[in-house]
């Protein structure tokens, strides 16, 4: 079952992507504004996204506001960023189940309906967005973003990436910072949102079973976006000191340490090696028969997890693993030594073909998921890259031994990082 | 061919084939046209709760968290690793264990029937030896090491161990680092003797594919050696009487604000039984309805800041246990729960919001169909309900079936007088 794909213009930086397939038993509509990415903008787009959630115009209180999804038969209403590269994504989208007995609804009309009313027509009062809304948005999410240290392994990656980073847009944490929520307010945030508004390069992408013309008809009437708008680039500039490897070594109290380690290189976005650093990173700990899962958990029984992990818009490389507090040197010389075989060139035609069927394997799999396509298309279409997966596969499947042995040298190891117990522990 | 009885659910639209093997084995099938992805779940009837069995006449017992150091020892290879045979097929194969199944799966985009014939080769044969079972003990320490860093984790497992006397909920499924040190070759094989038997498993498949070239595989796939395994097992679920351990439980942790969970015991419904699903939706359904996000009491709380997104109700039924647990992240716990417990009462007194029933049956029956747009939802929900006795086309039917007069007089039976108990994870430092 193929699917057929349209890429339309609507305005000046508005772009609108109509996937059309009968796969599915529902209509989804994503709206993607694209941020610059920093602290301040991290913390009022995420904001912004949890008040514009609580009402519209019509349905001005969250009950009712809610009541009315639940009614057009548990309508998914998503309203969320998220950090792609050095850029930071305002997400809307809805999603409505389609079936043939479920009569008194047009989903993909009331989907668009719903985007529509969220984004342009949220619920006010004097000019600005509902006090009492803002005000406890502001509490609730300043408790989430102290609590991200809830989760240890995700907290231990940023953490690490804070002290990679400290001075590049991607250090931010994906919901910013509460020392941007001190002086928000209501007003504040209505100007954000005006802003953001006017001058956000903007993503749509509708993915459903309709006929091109009136999905095409009903969304110009819907996103009516109109202003000049700011182009941004996803992939950053090549910042490294190459200097020493920076340790650093965070204590809390936790039974198991989290071991990161992060690695820069030059390859990322459109770089010729891209496809090569990716099975690269495969090789080396993407999957189960990874070279770290095999040789540190299967072999040495040192850990739970062990993985790796390429940014490809930062082109960054992140080793991470759950040990034993006694661990971290043992791990630390293992990754080292598994790293430089790799690099050496000392990998077997076996093991690059499983990396390339893992990522094929995934890469099919796209399309059986509405919204692992819709964002797809949106990352791909961020960086200029090539849409069509069967051609991706096939540049995957044409990279060689040497090409991923030339990518893994471009890795150079930047930052240690271990969140671990009390020291006499 | 009528190998096949098929079940179809028209407000689905969609089909599940089922075969019965001359072994015992069960084997369900859901054709899905279009779809590139194509799944297997291979599972049997054991899990945590499996402690202690009467075999052949005798008393057994097993060390906790057997079922799930067995789960990790089956993909022990004479000749290769698991993972890589899967991997070199451009397949991922992973499992799991909860209170009463132990599941191994794959997924594949390509080459599935190898892949299948590798799923039905590695759960039907073992390579226990005293050396691979000591070396598998670090890997499940670290393993438990890591849930005792998760502080969701740990409001749970605190309330449950106090919420219930006897009943094995109370105990991880992963075991103790004790019970896990202990546990020797020869348990872990009679354990798998014991319960890998076709008689006790279950083989569902999905994707695009050719149901009788499934069967095929199937049939040629399986050693006599394993279809002639039998075994004469019942489980022994220990008496669980009325009460709690501990109406309050505290611990300290680095978190930066408390995490509570508040649970009622309600008595337990008859395991697998049709009546259990249908009052197990009526009560999902009446909690939606009075305390959801749509509802004016969610809305109440979260305007005056008692409650946050963090809180959310869960009603839970199971083998010998059915409880609700309401719960999350909060300064004002104290109060939220002091909430919660007085709308309870006020329901009981003033009955349910019958427009908020209506508005939650067409919420859930749109969830549960925008949900069934994955393949992979509709084989791990197939295998969940499985497990627990039913099919998941009851589901559908259920939600459409249920009235809220009923649901209500279920409401009031397991809401009259429960045992009540309360978990919380404070940040250090802090006593009350």
């Amino acid at each position: 079952m193929i699917e057929e794909v349209k890429y339309i213009q609507l305005a000046q930086g508005v772009r609108l992507v109509l996937i059309r397939s009968g796969k599915f038993k529902t209509d989804l509509v994503s709206v993607y504004l694209k941020r610059p990415l920093d602290k301040a903008e991290a913390t009022y787009n995420t904001l912004l996204a949890r008040v514009m959630e609580r009402g519209t115009e019509q349905y001005p209180t969250t009950q009712s506001f809610n009541a009315h999804l639940d009614n057009l038969y548990g309508a998914m209403l998503y309203s969320d960023v998220t950090k792609i590269g050095e850029l930071h994504i305002l997400q809307f989208k809805t999603q409505l189940p389609r079936s043939s007995w479920i009569l008194d609804m047009n989903s993909l009309k009331e989907a668009i309906g719903i985007l529509k009313e969220v984004i342009f027509e949220p619920a006010l009062e004097e000019g600005a967005f509902i006090k009492a809304y803002v005000d406890q948005e502001i509490e609730n999410l300043k408790q989430e973003i102290e609590s991200r240290t809830n989760d240890k392994a995700t907290y231990a990656m940023d953490r690490m990436v804070e002290h990679m980073c400290p001075d590049e847009p991607y250090s931010a944490y994906t919901y910013g910072d509460v020392s941007f929520l001190e002086d928000m307010d209501a007003v504040k945030l209505y100007h954000h949102y005006l802003k953001v508004l006017k001058e956000a390069e903007i993503d749509i992408v509708v993915f459903g079973d309709f006929e091109f013309d009136k999905a095409l008809t009903e969304c110009k009437e819907a996103f009516a976006f109109s202003g000049a708008r700011t182009s941004l680039e996803v992939t950053s500039p090549w910042r490294s000191e190459l200097g020493k490897v920076k340790e650093i070594i965070e204590r809390t109290d936790v039974n198991q340490a989290k071991l990161v380690i992060g690695y820069r290189s030059v390859i990322s976005g459109d770089h010729p090696l891209y496809y090569p650093a990716m099975l690269f990173s495969t090789v080396l700990g993407g999957t189960p028969s990874s070279r770290l899962f095999n040789r540190v958990r299967e072999k040495e029984s040192l850990c739970y997890y062990i993985q790796s992990k390429f940014d490809r818009f930062k082109g960054m490389l992140m080793v991470m693993a759950g040990i034993d507090k006694t661990s971290g040197t043992k791990v630390t010389e293992l990754t080292d030594e598994i790293l430089r075989d790799l690099i050496e060139g000392r990998v077997t035609q076996e093991e690059l073909e499983i990396a390339k069927k893992s990522i094929v394997s995934g890469l099919r799999s796209i399309t059986d998921f509405p919204n692992s396509y819709s964002n797809f298309l949106f990352s791909q279409l961020l960086s200029h890259e090539e849409l069509d997966i069967e051609r991706i596969i096939d540049k995957v499947n044409q990279v060689s031994v040497d090409q991923m042995t030339e990518a893994g040298r471009t890795f150079v190891k930047d930052t240690w990082y271990m969140l671990t117990g009390e020291e006499d522990q | 061919m009528n190998k096949w009885t098929s079940y179809s659910d028209p407000l689905l639209n969609e089909t599940i084939l089922k075969h019965k093997m001359d072994c015992g084995l069960e084997v369900y099938l859901l054709v899905k046209p279009g779809f590139a992805k194509k799944f297997a779940y291979f599972g049997t009837r054991y899990g945590a709760f499996f402690n202690e069995i009467i075999l052949e006449g005798k008393r057994v017992t097993f060390p906790l968290g057997a079922a799930h150091f067995l789960e990790h020892k089956i993909f022990e290879d004479k000749e290769k690793n698991v993972f890589d045979a899967f991997s070199e097929l451009g397949a991922s194969v992973n499992a799991y264990t909860n209170y009463t199944s132990t599941v191994y799966h794959f997924s594949t985009s390509e080459n599935f029937e190898p892949s299948l014939e590798k799923l039905l080769e590695f759960v039907q044969r073992t390579h226990l030896t005293d050396e691979n079972v000591e070396k598998e003990k670090g890997i499940i320490l670290q393993e438990i090491a890591s849930y005792e860093d998760d502080p969701g984790f740990r409001t749970l497992v605190n309330l449950l161990k106090n919420l219930y006397l006897e009943h094995p909920v109370r105990e991880d499924i992963a075991g103790t680092p004790e019970s896990v040190s202990a546990t020797t070759k020869e348990e872990l094989e009679l354990a798998y003797s014991t319960f890998y038997v076709p008689e006790n498993m279950v083989l569902f498949v999905a994707g695009d594919l050719d149901p009788d070239r499934v069967l095929e595989i199937v049939e040629q796939n399986l050693d006599d050696a394993f279809k002639q395994r039998k075994s004469q097992f019942e489980l022994v679920m220990p008496h669980e009487p009325a009460g709690c351990q501990k109406e309050r439980v505290e611990l300290e942790m680095s978190v930066p604000a408390p995490l509570f969970e508040m649970a009622y015991k309600h008595p337990p419904f008859p395991y697998g039984a049709q009546e259990t699903l249908k009052h197990t939706m009526e009560i999902k359904v009446l909690l939606d309805a009075q305390f959801g996000r749509g509802s004016i009491f969610y809305n109440k709380m979260y305007e005056s800041g008692i409650f946050n997104p963090t809180l959310s109700i869960d009603f839970t039924q199971g083998q010998g246990y059915t409880y609700t647990i309401f719960g999350g992240e909060s300064q004002r716990f104290e109060e939220a729960i002091e909430a919660f417990r007085a709308e309870i009462a006020r329901i009981l007194e003033e009955g349910p919001d019958r427009d908020a029933f209506e508005r939650i049956r067409r919420k859930m029956t749109g969830k549960f169909i925008s949900a069934s747009n994955s393949l992979q939802y509709l084989s791990s929900a197939f295998m969940h309900y499985y497990m627990k006795g039913h099919h998941l086309f009851d589901y559908l039917k259920t939600i459409h079936e249920i009235q809220v007069n009923e649901a209500f007089k279920t409401f009031q039976s397991i809401f009259s007088n429960p045992d009540e108990v309360i978990s919380i994870i404070k940040p250090r430092g802090e006593k009350s």
